[in-house]
C-alpha cells in the first residue's frame, strides 16, 4: 500500500502504541554523537523520518522529535551502554529510505538504520520511502494507518 | 539508526563505522554514513572521501 504524504505525518496505532511516520522532505546530514566521536548520515529527500513509541505516548511529541530532525536538524545524542536514563525515554528515532518495526530487539541497542523498536502488535511492518510518500509493507492485522495533523511547511529541497 | 527522544539516545555500537570525508566546498572533515554522505558544515553533498 502506498501512503501519500500530502503534507501530513502517517499515523500507524495498534492499540497504545504507535508509529509516526514523515518523508525528511530535502537533503541533509544527521549526526549521531557518541562518546567515541561523531558520525553523520546523509538523509536523502524521500528517506523516511520514524519515531515510535511502543508503550504510547503522544503524537504531539513524535511530531516534535520529527522536527527537530528534519527542520532543525537536531543531532541524535547517545548514552553509554546501561546509561540510566534510558529507561525513561519513551520515543524513538529511526532515519533511512527503508525502516522496520521489530519487538524482538532491545531498545536502543541496535545501531542497524533499518530497524526500530516497536511493539509486538506493529512488529514485521516495513516502511520503504517512495517519492512524496510512503509504502507499506506487512501492516499487522489490527493495526490502523490515518494521516496525522499538519506537517509544517515543507523544507526547501 | 535508532535513538530515543527526549534527549535522544541510541547505544552506538562498533558496528557502524563511517568513512572519512572532506567537504569540497568548506573543508570540513566528518565520518559520513549512508550512499551520499552531506558536509554536516555547509549541508553540501560536494564531499569526497578523505
Amino acid at each position: 500500500m502506498i501512503h501519500s504524504f500530502n503534507g501530513k505525518f502517517l499515523l500507524i496505532r495498534q492499540g497504545a502504541a504507535f508509529l509516526l511516520v514523515a518523508g525528511a522532505g530535502h537533503r541533509f546530514s544527521l549526526c549521531i554523537e557518541s562518546p567515541s566521536g561523531e558520525c553523520c548520515q546523509g538523509i536523502e529527500p524521500d528517506d523516511l523520518l520514524v519515531v515510535s513509541a511502543p508503550e504510547g505516548g503522544e503524537p504531539e511529541a513524535a511530531v516534535m522529535l520529527i522536527e527537530l530532525l528534519r527542520r532543525f536538524h537536531t543531532p541524535l545524542l547517545v548514552l553509554p551502554k546501561d546509561h540510566p536514563g534510558s529507561r525513561r525515554l519513551r520515543y524513538v528515532v529511526s532515519a533511512g529510505p527503508v525502516i522496520r518495526a521489530d519487538c524482538s530487539i532491545r531498545r536502543g541497542t541496535h545501531p542497524e538504520q533499518h530497524l526500530i523498536c516497536a511493539s509486538a502488535g506493529l512488529t514485521g511492518i516495513s516502511l520503504c520511502g517512495v517519492p512524496g510518500g510512503c509504502e507499506i509493507r506487512d501492516l499487522p492485522t489490527g493495526a490502523i494507518a490515518e494521516e496525522y495533523g499538519a506537517a509544517g511547511p515543507e523544507p526547501e529541497r | 539508526m535508532c535513538s530515543v527522544g527526549g534527549p535522544m539516545d541510541i547505544e552506538f555500537s562498533e558496528r557502524v563505522k563511517g568513512k572519512d570525508y572532506k567537504c569540497k566546498d568548506c573543508g570540513e572533515k566528518f565520518k559520513g554514513l549512508g550512499k551520499k554522505p552531506v558536509c554536516p558544515s555547509c549541508q553540501s553533498d560536494n564531499v569526497a572521501e578523505a
